[in-house]
């Protein structure tokens, strides 16, 4: 590294040795006073010391930036160390509080005690999971001013709903470039995990080969009377998932789909996509449904549920995680959000038997491994701004196609 | 002894009514209001359109009007056949089946819907696979999933409730007029018909009218029993609009829960009128009474049946199948479940300090909320039943209100009450405990009254006539008689509390676990056996914590 002094001496003593230089010149064209090889002998030096001016100028612009880089460094390390220090501050002042809709068990047992791992001075997390109802919670303590969750993690059509009113803190996180700018609404949101749906099936009552391999399949008339299937007029989980086959099959093919279900096929009605469809095809009640497939995932080894992969594609809801806008702290809400989209708060994820949604993630329980090539059908946009849309866009539908409500 | 009138009990009333009084207002404001109350807003009648709007009311109406009222039926014909069993027979095993009736409140009353699915259901129901193979039947003899399966669960429930709540009056009836109808040569049946049924009205139809309420209000029957059937409830267009609809409609739902509302108060006003001359139905009085147990022969074997079976399919069987399935890695009835037995599912729970500290706090807060409940409770009754205060019977009727509300909507309103006016206690252990004496406040005022109303002034007017002082004849006369009655709502509330989960979600502080909160994390989780085993290892820990109340209160009072 060159001093910045000695670099202005040595500039100023070469100026001066030019100035001499250029007097002599013009001393002996002016009278007479120098021979031609003199002059020759001069024009050199000043071509010499122009050259040698320029080779340090370039230095002294490449040691300008290696310092501006280096003060770039240390002032990150600062911010860091600054923000590590808060984060520790806001840690002794009281636990992080969580509201999500992630399983307690998971939060408690396996994500926190991870991030406690690498962040030991972190605390305790006090952690309440719910749905609607913890949903209506945070926003009404929101409202009110009273002390609520600092960080947030829910599935698309809550999270949205804070969104809406303003709750999520803007913020951003070394993690962010890992994902796609999709995953990543406003700054605020981001895409925590994935959760895929597939077809279900009961390996005692149906084998692996004879089990649906497509969604158009479950219209076939060999599966009458046997299927318990997601309706979108009993309950959120229903219209997430049929929002999501209407995107991913069309309008027509859904139609179709839910005629053949529904009305050919009999199936009933059910209020879930989710654990109790799982439950219900575990039991042998049903011999078929479809659902999350994680359930199927993290099922007691042995347990008759298997999934299949439907040739049209696999649903895909997402869980977003985000801070309060108003969190008193800011740094460690920023702190756990970073590290819960990390790789390794991903590898995590998969451990907790959730599909992590950092895309570049290898190994069991990514996306890959789970559903292979798969094509996947997401949630629409549309239905992130107007859900109540969808939900009656999806009555209006299933009233077409001559299902009693 | 009718006291005129007290500034300190009509304050101490008011206090307790405006706990009550509060949600409620705040339940009616949101109908009109366009954000949350207590939030900047508008008045609108948008909300209270909407909810007379919905289509298929005469639907709905019917259907919840069926189910409703079949399972109250039910439940007061095997809770008052029970009661007379018990109490006033010579039943073998009584004081046995009188005891074991409690352990049914053990369970969270959802568990008895799955075990009914689990034995009924026409796909996979165990009774009826066993009886089509045993006799060969082409389809299932039963399908749980109709409007009599949905009584039958409810009814079979709440039976064990209606049955707390007479069998004080029944154990505590004078004796004399029967006695006299024997003389006059009238049977049993006759007596009881003519005589005992008729000194009981007014507890019949005061639990009658609570049944009824729990029944319109109940949200798990329907869901487990009445959705997959296609059977719909008033209860499920409440749901829609909290549940399904994306924002919820709180407003929308809160004007449907207070029609049903309305609806109840017509009953609750009629149930007022009907009872208004009490002194008809008083049956402990100052002439001293000792219940005269009826000699049944050989029809107490029949009676015996009664209890037994009632016994078995409303407690021995719901713990039959949880015990088999904690034991059971996974629950698939298309697998031999005998050849995995495991403990792993009791380890597991055993093992959670999340278990450990929420049954103290669960225990902390439901034995507080049962001594602030059933302290109010006896208070109000005896408000209503003692004195000659104005308007003591709209102290009656305000506390009863909470039970017309859907426990989905009235926990918005508790939460909406501790943000705004009780914020300094919001989040701590007391908000649960408040919050648990609103809401079980009808329970506990129902069973007080109904014995209450049974026992005659006249011993406490002899005690003033003594010379004894109010707070003496209270003492000596009052409290002793009460005191089966004041025990019994004790222990009721304590299992409410211990059962209690939606409140516990919405003002638990964060961090601050109760148990039910923990089972219903697991149950979301999809580890049915670990709740059962769950659900077990609370109602062992609720059992104890039971006897150990009921040691302690029964011993004070000897020893007094």
């Amino acid at each position: 590294m060159i001093d910045k002094a000695m670099a202005f001496g040595v500039i100023g003593i070469v100026a001066l040795l030019v100035g001499a230089g250029s007097f002599a010149y013009t001393a002996s064209v002016v009278g007479g006073l120098a021979s031609q090889d003199q002059i020759d002998e001069l024009k050199s030096s000043i071509a010499k010391s122009t050259s040698d001016i320029d080779s340090l100028r370039s230095q002294i612009t490449s040691g300008e930036t290696r310092l501006a880089e280096a003060e770039e460094v240390l002032e990150a390390a600062k911010a860091e160390a600054a923000f590590i220090a808060a984060a520790k501050a806001e840690a002794q002042d009281g636990d992080l509080i969580i509201y999500g809709s992630m399983d307690a068990p998971d939060m408690l047992k396996i994500m926190w005690p991870a991030f406690k791992a690498k962040y030991p001075w972190a605390g305790d997390v006090a952690y309440i999971e719910g749905f609607g109802s913890l949903m209506k919670r945070f926003q009404e303590e929101a409202a009110r001013g009273v002390r609520t969750a600092d960080v947030r993690i829910d599935g698309s059509e809550r999270a949205f709903l804070d969104m809406a009113l303003g709750l999520p803190g803007s913020l951003e996180t070394s993690s962010d470039e890992l994902y796609a700018p999709t995953q990543i609404v406003q700054n605020k949101l981001r895409n925590g995990y994935l959760i895929p749906g597939a077809i279900f099936y009961n390996t005692d009552l149906v084998s692996a080969a004879d089990a649906p391999k497509s969604w158009a399949a479950l219209a076939d008339p060999e599966w009458k009377g046997k299927i318990l299937f997601a309706d979108p007029r009993l309950g959120t989980e229903g219209i997430d998932a049929w929002a999501t086959l209407v995107e991913g099959l069309g309008e027509e093919k859904a139609k179709e789909l839910a005629k053949g279900i529904f009305l050919d096929n009999e199936a009933v009605p059910a209020d879930t996509y989710g654990t109790t469809a799982y439950n219900k095809i575990l039991a042998g009640e049903y011999a078929i449904s479809a659902g999350l497939i994680n359930d199927v995932i993290q099922q007691p080894a042995g347990a008759p549920v298997g999934y299949s992969v439907p040739e049209e594609g696999v649903t895909v809801a997402t869980s977003w995680v985000y801070t309060f806008k108003d969190t008193p702290k800011p740094n460690l809400s920023k702190l756990f959000i970073t590290w819960y989209l990390s790789p390794e708060g991903q590898t995590q994820i998969a451990v907790t038997g959730r599909t992590p949604s950092l895309a570049s993630l290898q190994g069991p329980g990514t996306l890959q491994d789970q559903v292979p090539d798969a094509k996947l059908m997401v949630i629409p946009e549309s239905y992130f701004s107007d859900p109540d849309g969808w939900r009656i866009k999806l009555v209006a539908m299933f009233e077409e196609v001559g299902l009693p409500s | 002894m009718a006291l005129k009138g007290s500034p300190i009990l009509t304050i101490i009333a008011l206090a307790i009514s405006f706990l009550v009084i509060v949600p409620i207002g705040f339940l009616i404001f949101g109908m009109f209001w366009t954000t949350s109350p207590g939030l900047p807003g508008e008045l609108t009648l948008e909300y209270a359109q909407e909810g007379f709007a919905i289509g298929e009311h005469a639907t709905l109406l019917l259907n919840t009007g069926i189910f409703a009222g079949g399972s109250t039926i039910l439940a007061i014909g095997i809770g008052v056949a029970l009661a007379l069993v018990l109490k006033r027979t010579d039943t073998p095993g009584r004081k046995f089946f009188d005891a074991v009736i409690l352990v049914h409140f053990v369970f969270p009353s959802f568990l008895g819907d799955i075990a009914w699915t689990m034995l009924l259901s026409p796909r996979h129901g165990l009774l009826n696979y066993q009886l089509m193979r045993l006799f060969g039947l082409e389809s299932a003899p039963f399908n749980i999933y109709t409007h009599e399966g949905m009584i039958w669960s409810q009814g079979i429930g709440l039976a064990a409730l209606a049955y707390l709540l007479i069998h004080p009056a029944v154990a505590n009836m004078d004796p004399v007029l029967e006695e006299a109808a024997r003389i006059s040569g009238a049977s049993i049946k006759r007596s009881i018909g003519k005589v005992t049924l008729p000194i009981l009205f007014p507890s019949i139809l005061a639990t009658a009218l609570l049944l009824f309420m729990i029944s319109l209000r109940s949200f798990e029957t329907p869901t487990f029993i009445g959705q997959p059937g296609g059977i719909k409830v008033y209860m499920n267009a409440i749901y829609e609009n909290i549940e399904l609809v994306i924002p919820s409609r709180y407003g929308v739902a809160s004007t449907q829960a207070t029609v049903l509302l309305v609806l109840m108060l017509v009953v609750v006003v009629l149930y007022l009128q009907s009872t208004k001359r009490l002194s008809k139905y008083v049956s402990i009085t100052g002439r001293g009474y000792k219940p005269r147990v009826i000699h049944l022969g050989r029809w107490k074997f029949a009676t015996l049946a009664f209890a037994g079976g009632y016994i078995f399919l409303s407690t021995f069987m719901p713990f039959i199948l949880l015990f088999f399935v904690s034991l059971v890695p996974f629950y698939a009835t298309t697998r031999n479940m005998l050849e995995n037995m495991t403990l792993a599912n009791y380890t597991q729970v055993l093992l959670d300090e999340l278990m450990i500290s929420g049954a103290i706090n669960s225990t902390l807060i439901a034995v507080s909320a049962a001594v602030v409940t059933t302290m109010a409770g006896a208070f109000l009754a005896y408000m209503a039943f003692r004195t000659r205060i104005r308007g003591k019977r709209v102290f009656e009727a305000i506390a009863i209100l909470p039970m017309g509300y859907p426990g989905l909507v009235f926990g918005l309103a508790l939460l909406w009450t501790f943000l705004t006016v009780f914020r300094p206690i919001f989040g701590t252990p007391w908000a649960l405990v408040i919050a648990y004496m609103v809401i079980f406040l009808p329970l506990s005022m129902r069973s007080l009254s109904n014995t209450m109303m049974q026992v005659h002034t006249e011993l406490e007017e002899a005690g003033a006539t003594a010379g004894a002082s109010w707070m003496k004849t209270m003492r000596l006369i009052t409290l002793p008689l009460m005191k089966p009655a004041i025990i019994n709502t004790f222990i009721l509330i304590l299992v409410y509390a211990y059962r209690e989960v939606g409140t516990a979600v919405m003002l638990a502080g964060p961090g601050m676990y109760v148990v039910p909160v923990l089972i219903l994390f697991w149950w979301r989780s999809g580890y049915l056996p670990v709740v059962a085993a769950a659900t077990l290892i609370y109602g062992g820990l609720m059992v104890m914590t039971l006897l150990v109340a009921r040691f302690l209160l029964t011993s004070r009072g000897k020893s007094a």
